[in-house]
């Protein structure tokens, strides 16, 4: 029996900790912990609500934007604003953009190293490269030539023996399973998607001013203001072709490069279909209002809960039932840390009772985490792009079902196979596949409205703090690239009297509540083989799965 | 990604950036840093000498945006350059190895390039309760900080965070979250201020200690003055409309769809200094500024709480609420003096009547003196 | 200046009855002076300054400055302001006794009873007002405020200017003043003390008003001409102590 402890884990966002108990050669329990508190719904109290979304929105800077959006709403519910079709519109395309954005830097600069091996690429040898690479996609950056040049510059990196951000990975391990070429055409792609993700975020520039942290958002609406002939206006005519340009070139790069390179990699690792399963629950509450945000109806993206694994089911879903533990959590309830609490009763009161650092292990049968442990009806509960995927394919979302069911012939693999850690990649690259086509649809329905002579972008009747009642409580949500996430705001004398965030992450990572129960990367990581304990890269596929952002699920 | 033995321009030659790619980004760089034209070749034959110098990025109460920030760094391909430029040996958000591995990269550039690596720090360092707010590796933020930091060349500050503190440091702090500065005084600390820093100003930062072997000019908090040395408002271009007296007066209105100055939606440009509206953002797409929101001086000293309340002109008053203005205390106190006047007028005019004003029996005759003077 | 009666009065105008009011030159021109172009400038630096904070009118046409103007005319107010302040400075030092800086410190027990004495006179506690030659001792002391208040806002008013400015001629008297205090909060606290000059005139034209009004003598107008009419037995008393 051995304890395995990987802290930091690496090429996620924030401080994560895992520590796992191995044996025989397999993962035999797991915890979870949060390394990183900052206290910022701590920082919100007593400031004005509608700039909370400027503060909410540093809660993360790689889903950047996603804090923003919850928080607006939260407010905007809190004072009944209803925001104009426009600014939900803008909101759409921002969020969706989001996902694709995210979702292709996840793949291939946080979650790729997994599964390739990048010294193995010098084996590879180019020519054969460029048939892999056009039998599975038009993709026209695929000659030899191209990869020879590629692999060029791995050769020199590895002989420099300077090797940068790559000099500490686990190569040569085992677990890698992909030939030299699929190595190499990985190794190009990681560094074609790291050129893709600067160009394409600059849809966030024209519409937010800059990526990271929008600066864009208002209660009440959007500060882009719309009109088709003023150069001063932010979006007019030139810039919706230039947004336009930007998405298409998107779908291709998603359709072309990540889905298919998703597809090549799983199929070499279809044992991974049947790993990292975890709780069988999934939670969603759905986004991408085609109305407003109260008619959950006519979401682009279904709201939902499934348990069990049972897809013939999707049970509706009512915020008041989510609550959140701290039993084994850094923190302190005023009435007992037995009890769950919902958002609006919310408290956050830090306790660090772990070992004085430096320390080896956690006290894990304590508290040993930052994160708290949100339930919804008292279950742990996945949530995600495969939360998603699935609430959207069990209610029949017609693009969803038909790309879930494209890549499910493909990797010719059952709809349970999605219960897995290649079932969470798989689903984020469906999304982001479906959510592409959408920013484009977005983005033309929105230079229509310019067209139209639609140009209202903000709803000012609240603005002045004076039209506010004396008190009042509201629920903003967001289905962000990791999952669903929910701001409570109680504001009281036109300033915020408490704010509690539950967030994505904090679903997925967070530790144990007050029966026992785990979250839902310690139920993933059960019986996940460890081939060798010293360099446990099986752990980082399966939490990398999730796409783990702590500085979110702690904040 | 080049031999460390080979000539910079022959490396980047031969993964194909070609040598007049190569001195627009010098040139790029060079003006960025506010250097004559003439250094332009300086610059390029530092670069092109330039073997790979170790840079290791701390990340501690941070958000990771400065990371993602220098992720969309976007100058000719500035990412390339910058990785080509240096052997980049920890960032966790990004590198390859984690756990046991991770932390023996850091150890081991801690050892043997001692006084020569760059240091990046991103994030805020908490120093309540024994530091026991951030943790690496069961370590403290501050007992890696102060291995790391103070045995690095120079400290690179990445973002408000990690300069002073940034939004984990704002009113009540909970964590007692510091800057690198006041957290490893010992360290030789650059700030690169700003929610997140600009890559374009990092990337230049980079670039002026390749060429030069030391670190900017700098200002009273330690910001390079090339990119902290002036005034958001003054190089605005909605400046004009600022001066002319045409503002956005409501979100959305006429004033706001022809880019009007958003001075009355409480912008902070007149307040921050930053190369914003130069350099802007992505690629030189655009700002917060030009996209229509008023700027919130992110880059300015403690700027959560000093620049906030953002959608107001001036920060609220102490001892009065979030909500209540600096003009609405001084109205609120002018009318009630106006008001104790009126009543103090009207008992002073009874009282008048009850009396007998003074000289009225023998009224003022007698003459003063010549002026004097 | 030890005897007053002989600034009061010539040996050819011997003065009537012991309690006749007597004309007596108080204010020296450049009291009077200064006074004016305080006042004045104060106006139109309060609407200017007012204006930079929340720019009530707004331009339609292309052609206007307004907000440029509004600056320049608070700049060049505000240095005419600065100007008379400094010549008031100066004559607390050179002035005659009612204009000299110690006439403004209650340091005399005298001073002090006077202070209770308008307090309570105010409060209407006391009918009668105690005549002074000069300012009553409690006026002293408000006036005294309001010149420190003044040099605040003179100094944060140049700090402003030199950070707005850049890095200028006035950058090593004023640069260091932001990194002690944030600049927005010099310039909260410049914005706030426009509010208390506003306060500060309702009750100073008011009480001038009241005071020449219920006392007839003459009050407002010696702001213009610089004479009083004070009670001869006040102007003896003052006499008495005054000096030693
Ligand atoms: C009685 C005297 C004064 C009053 C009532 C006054 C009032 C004001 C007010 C209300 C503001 C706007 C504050 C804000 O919201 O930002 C302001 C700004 C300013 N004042 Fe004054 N002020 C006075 C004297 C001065 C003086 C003597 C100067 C010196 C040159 C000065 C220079 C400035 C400057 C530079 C600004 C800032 C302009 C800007 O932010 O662009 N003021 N003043
Ligand atoms: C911003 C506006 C004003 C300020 C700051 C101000 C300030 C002062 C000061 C400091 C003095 C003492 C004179 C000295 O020793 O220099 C004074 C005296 C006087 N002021 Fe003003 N003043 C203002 C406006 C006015 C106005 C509008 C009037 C018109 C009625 C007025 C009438 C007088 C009179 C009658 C005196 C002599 C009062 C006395 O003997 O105490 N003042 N004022
Ligand atoms: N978990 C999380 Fe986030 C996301 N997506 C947000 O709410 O990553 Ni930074
Ligand atoms: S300075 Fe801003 S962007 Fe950088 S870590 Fe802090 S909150 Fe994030
Ligand atoms: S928008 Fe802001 S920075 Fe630009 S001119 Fe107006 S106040 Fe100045
Ligand atoms: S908010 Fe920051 S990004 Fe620039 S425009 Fe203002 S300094
Ligand atoms: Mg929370």
């Amino acid at each position: 029996m051995a304890r395995i402890v990987v802290d930091p884990v690496t090429r996620i966002e924030g401080h994560l900790r895992i520590e796992a108990e191995v044996n025989g050669g397999a993962v035999t329990d797991a915890w979870s912990s949060g390394t990183m508190f900052r206290g910022i719904e701590l920082i919100l109290r007593g400031r004005d609500p509608r700039e909370a979304w400027i503060w909410t929105q540093r809660i993360c800077g790689v889903c950047t934007t996603v804090h923003a959006l919850t928080s607006v709403r939260a407010v905007e519910d809190a004072l009944g604003i209803e925001v104009p079709a426009n600014a939900n519109l803008i909101r759409n395309i921002i969020a969706a953009s989001q996902y694709v954005q995210d979702h292709v830097i996840h793949f291939y600069h946080l979650h790729a190293l997994d599964w390739v091996d990048v010294t193995l690429a010098l084996k590879a040898d180019p020519a054969k490269t460029s048939q892999l690479a056009e039998s599975i996609s038009p993709w026209p950056k695929s000659s030899r030539a191209y990869f020879k040049g590629i692999q060029d510059r791995v050769k020199a990196l590895v002989e420099s023996k300077q090797l940068s951000l790559f000099s500490s990975g686990y190569w040569g391990h085992p677990a890698y399973h992909l030939p030299p070429e699929a190595n190499l055409m990985a190794v190009a792609h990681y560094i074609e998607a790291l050129e893709f993700q600067k160009d394409y975020i600059r849809i966030h520039a024209v519409l937010g001013g800059k990526n990271p942290h929008l600066q864009t958002y208002l209660v009440g609406g959007m500060a882009a203001s719309m009109d088709p002939n003023e150069p001063g206006a932010t979006i007019n005519d030139e810039r919706i072709t230039f947004l336009a340009e930007l998405a298409s070139k998107a779908q291709a790069f998603v359709d072309q490069v990540y889905v298919p390179d998703v597809l090549a990699v799983a199929s070499f690792y279809r044992d991974w279909f049947g790993r990292g399963e975890g709780l069988g629950n999934f939670l969603s509450y759905g986004d991408y209002p085609l109305g407003g945000v109260k008619d959950s109806t006519r979401f682009y993206l279904q709201r939902g809960a499934i348990f069990n694994h049972d897809l013939s089911k999707v049970h509706p879903v009512d915020p008041a039932n989510v609550t959140e533990y701290v039993t084994h959590s850094w923190y302190q309830y005023a009435d007992g840390d037995q009890n769950a609490k919902h958002p609006y009763q919310g408290e956050t009161s830090p306790k660090y009772t772990g070992p004085k650092p430096p320390f080896e292990h956690l006290e894990v049968d304590q508290k040993y985490s930052w994160l708290k442990a949100p339930r919804y009806q008292d279950h742990p509960m996945e949530v995600g792009p495969l939360s998603r995927m699935l609430v959207a394919y069990a209610s029949g979302h017609s693009e969803v079902k038909a790309a879930v069911d494209g890549v499910l012939a493909k990797l010719n693999a059952p709809a349970t196979a999605l219960f897995s850690t290649l079932g969470r990649i798989a689903a984020r690259a469906i999304e982001a596949h479906v959510m592409a086509g959408q920013v484009s649809k977005w983005v033309a329905e929105l230079g229509e409205k310019l067209g139209h002579g639609d140009l209202r972008i903000h709803n000012g009747d609240k603005w002045d703090p004076d039209t506010w009642p004396k008190e009042a409580q509201g629920f903003g949500f967001h289905e962000a690239p990791r999952g669903s996430l929910g701001h409570w705001v109680h504001i009281e004398d036109k300033k915020i009297k408490n704010y509690q965030c539950v967030v994505p992450t904090t679903w997925n990572a967070g530790p144990r509540d007050a029966k026992g129960q785990r979250g839902a990367y310690e139920a993933s990581l059960l019986k996940t083989p460890i081939a060798d304990p010293e360099r446990p890269v099986e752990i980082l596929r399966t939490v990398h799965s999730f796409d783990p952002c702590l500085a979110c699920a702690v904040h | 990604m080049f031999p460390s033995n080979e000539s910079f321009v022959g490396a980047l030659q031969k993964k194909g950036v070609n040598r007049r790619r190569f001195i627009k980004f010098c040139a790029a760089m060079t003006a960025t840093l506010a250097l004559p034209p003439r250094y332009v070749a300086q610059v390029a034959s530092a670069l092109e000498k330039a073997k790979k110098p170790v840079l290791v990025w701390l990340q501690f109460q941070d958000c990771a945006g400065n990371s993602e920030s220098i992720l969309r760094s976007s100058h000719p391909s500035v990412l390339e350059v910058v990785l080509d430029l240096l052997s980049w040996e920890y960032h966790e958000i990004i590198m390859a190895g984690a756990g046991h591995q991770a932390e023996a990269a850091l150890e081991r550039v801690v050892k043997e390039e001692k006084g020569k690596y760059l240091a990046v720090v991103e994030g805020a360092i908490p120093l309540a309760d024994d530091g026991v707010y951030c943790t690496v590796s069961g370590k403290t933020a501050l007992d890696i900080a102060r291995r790391v930091c103070s045995n690095a060349a120079a400290t690179i500050a990445a973002g408000a965070c990690a300069w002073d503190g940034g939004l984990v440091a704002a009113a009540p702090n909970p964590t007692g979250a510091v800057g690198i500065s006041e957290a490893v005084p010992e360290a030789k600390v650059i700030n690169l201020g700003g929610c997140p820093q600009n890559p374009a100003n990092t990337a230049a930062v980079l670039v002026h200690y390749l060429t030069f072997g030391e670190l900017p000019a700098v200002d009273q908090y330690n910001r390079p003055l090339f990119a902290y040395g002036r005034i958001i408002h003054d190089q605005c271009e909605r400046r004009a409309h600022y001066d002319a007296g045409r503002y956005v007066q409501e979100w959305g209105d006429e004033g706001h769809r022809r880019g009007y100055c958003l001075y009355k939606m409480g912008c902070k440009g007149p307040q921050a200094t930053y190369n914003c509206p130069s350099v802007r953002w992505n690629d030189g797409t655009s700002w917060p500024v030009k996209s229509g929101h008023g700027c919130i001086a992110c880059a300015s000293h403690r700027f959560w709480d000093t620049r906030s309340p953002f959608y107001d002109r001036l920060p609220s008053v102490p001892g009065f609420g979030a909500d209540v203005t600096a003009g609405q205390i001084g109205m609120g106190v002018t009318a009630a003096v106006a008001g104790a006047t009126i009543v103090h007028g009207i008992a002073s005019a009874v009282r008048d009547r009850m009396r007998t004003p003074p000289g009225a029996s023998t009224p003022p005759a007698t003459r003063g003196p010549a002026e004097k003077n | 200046m030890s005897d007053l009666r002989a600034y009061a009065w010539s040996e050819a105008h011997k003065p009537d009855p012991a309690s006749a009011p007597v004309r007596v030159y108080v204010w020296e021109l450049p009291v009077r002076v200064s006074h004016w172009f305080i006042f004045l400038p104060i106006v139109v630096l309060s609407f200017t300054g007012y204006y930079m904070h929340n720019p009530f009118i707004v331009a339609r046409s292309s052609t206007q400055f307004l907000m440029a103007t509004m600056r320049f005319i608070h700049l060049v107010s505000g240095s005419v302001f600065i100007a008379a302040f400094i010549l008031r400075m100066y004559w607390f030092f050179v002035g005659n006794h009612w204009s000299s800086w110690r006439s403004f410190w209650p340091i005399r027990r005298r001073q002090w009873r006077g202070m209770g004495n308008m307090v309570a006179y105010y409060s209407f506690l006391k009918k009668d007002l105690v005549h002074h030659v000069g300012h009553n001792a409690l006026a002293a002391v408000t006036y005294l405020l309001m010149f420190t208040l003044m040099l605040i806002e003179i100094i944060t008013g140049l700090t402003l200017y030199t950070h707005v400015r850049g890095p200028w001629l006035l950058a090593p008297l004023f640069s260091w003043i932001p990194r002690v205090i944030d600049i927005q909060n010099l310039r909260l606290i410049h914005f706030c003390i426009m509010f208390s000059f506003f306060a500060f005139v309702i009750h100073h034209v008011y009480s001038a008003v009241l005071v020449s009004w219920e006392e007839r003598n003459g009050l407002i107008e010696s702001i213009f001409t610089g004479y009083k009419f004070v009670p001869r037995d006040e102007l003896e008393e003052e006499s008495s102590w005054q000096g030693k």
